[in-house]
């Protein structure tokens, strides 16, 4: 409903009806926007994964030195004829390497050295309200609280480690295992090539008397029995 | 610990003697493990010394026959306490291999340090074990060893006591151990 004693405007519309251009937004249904909020500072997780790849980008600069070392060690044993120019190849893509791991390990102390200052100024704000809190402090008992978390038991109780590890462990042995069969199968090819050629009628005698590895330490699996 | 093979074929070669290209395998990759231990040893004396005594940090350039001296005795070394010990070395245990006596026994220390500097300086001798009949090297033939495959690592094995001893006997090498 308009307004029928509203001024008019030149074109005989009520001004009361006339938006302004800061208007469109609401006229549209749409919400107006919000400036994007800063990002949060880094925290203690921030700060561990930081540090581990400081320690990464560490690793991988100190692999670099020895690498350069091998390299170099190498040039001097080796005949040039022979690894003058693999070693060249080698030196160049070592000498890449370690440029880029030095610049990931410059960028990773920048980040790690901006995370710790966030990380000591959130634990340092913490402790100041603490102070601030004091009293109330005061009526919280926090020994006994404490004295009642069983710490060793829950980190026992997790043993993350352990279970890194046996994934880890199981893994790298079956891919290792896959290999030693498959060079198992080498083994015996070659030899069977080389009895053909010398043309021996029996197969190697290859076991060994008095050792004995089939015994029941090599566990075999319940569906292979 | 248990320990699992998966393969047929390769549970019953467990305790046979193994071919050349396992063995060869095996014998690269304690070169590298030594040339590796070398450069390590090498890079971390030469930090120290420049930490302590210099003032500039530079890795000095060693003459080859330097370099290759080091390296051999290197290789020696790690390949006698490896043998004398377990009978593996780490390139053994990644092939999944053990040095043992004729007999089926671990090696004496000076046995084992007789074939590691017999395996360094000549180590062209294990092409013989391509053509051998019982895949013997000139090195196993010379110290009486044989190379077999063995995946499971001492630590594996189930440790029994003998009746009327008080030795822990490992099962499967016949052997009795402290």
């Amino acid at each position: 409903m308009t307004d029928p004693t509203a001024p008019l405007d030149d074109d005989g519309v009520p001004e009361a009806e006339l938006v302004t251009i800061d208007d469109v937004p609401f006229a549209l249904g749409l919400q107006p926007t919000q400036p994007a909020p800063p990002p949060a500072p880094p925290g203690v997780v921030d700060l561990v994964f930081r540090s581990a790849r400081l320690g990464v980008d560490a690793a991988a600069l100190f692999a670099g030195e020895v690498a350069d070392l091998s390299v170099r060690v190498a040039r001097s044993v080796l005949p040039p004829a022979v690894a003058e120019r693999p070693l060249d190849a080698v030196d160049e893509r070592i000498g890449r390497q370690r440029t880029a791991a030095r610049e990931r390990g410059e960028h990773s102390v920048e980040q790690t050295r901006e995370a710790a200052e966030a990380v000591l100024n959130q634990v340092v704000v913490g402790v100041v309200d603490m102070i601030d809190m004091g009293g109330l402090i005061d009526h919280v008992p926090i020994d006994q609280i404490v004295a009642r978390v069983d710490v060793p038991a829950i980190i026992n109780e997790v043993d993350l480690g352990d279970i890194v590890r046996e994934s880890t462990t199981g893994l790298v042995g079956e891919t290792i295992d896959a290999v030693r069969v498959q060079v198992m199968g080498l083994d015996l090819f070659a030899a069977r090539i080389v009895d053909k050629i010398l043309r021996r009628k029996e197969p190697r005698p290859l076991l060994l008397d008095g050792y004995d590895v089939s015994g029941p330490e090599i566990r075999v699996p319940q569906e292979m029995r | 610990m248990s320990r699992l093979i998966r393969n047929e074929r390769a549970r019953a070669l467990q305790g046979q003697r193994a071919g050349i290209v396992s063995r060869g395998l095996a014998f690269a990759a304690d070169i590298g493990v030594a040339f590796l231990i070398y450069v390590v040893m090498g890079a971390a004396v030469s930090v120290l010394w420049d930490l302590l005594f210099s003032k500039k940090m530079d890795i000095p350039q060693l003459p080859g026959w330097v370099n290759a001296t080091a390296i051999f005795w290197i290789l020696v070394i790690y390949l006698g306490l490896g043998w004398g010990s377990t009978g593996r070395t780490i390139g053994k245990q990644l092939m999944g291999l053990r040095v043992v006596r004729s007999d089926g026994r671990s090696l004496k220390p000076r046995q084992a340090f007789v074939r590691a500097l017999f395996c360094a300086a000549f180590y062209p001798g294990l092409l013989l074990a391509l053509v051998d009949r019982r895949n013997r090297s000139v090195q196993d033939v010379v110290c009486r060893t044989v190379v077999v495959y063995d995946w499971i690592p001492e630590a594996a094995r189930p440790r029994v006591l003998v009746a009327g001893s008080a030795v822990p006997v490992t099962k499967g090498s016949g052997q009795q151990r402290a």
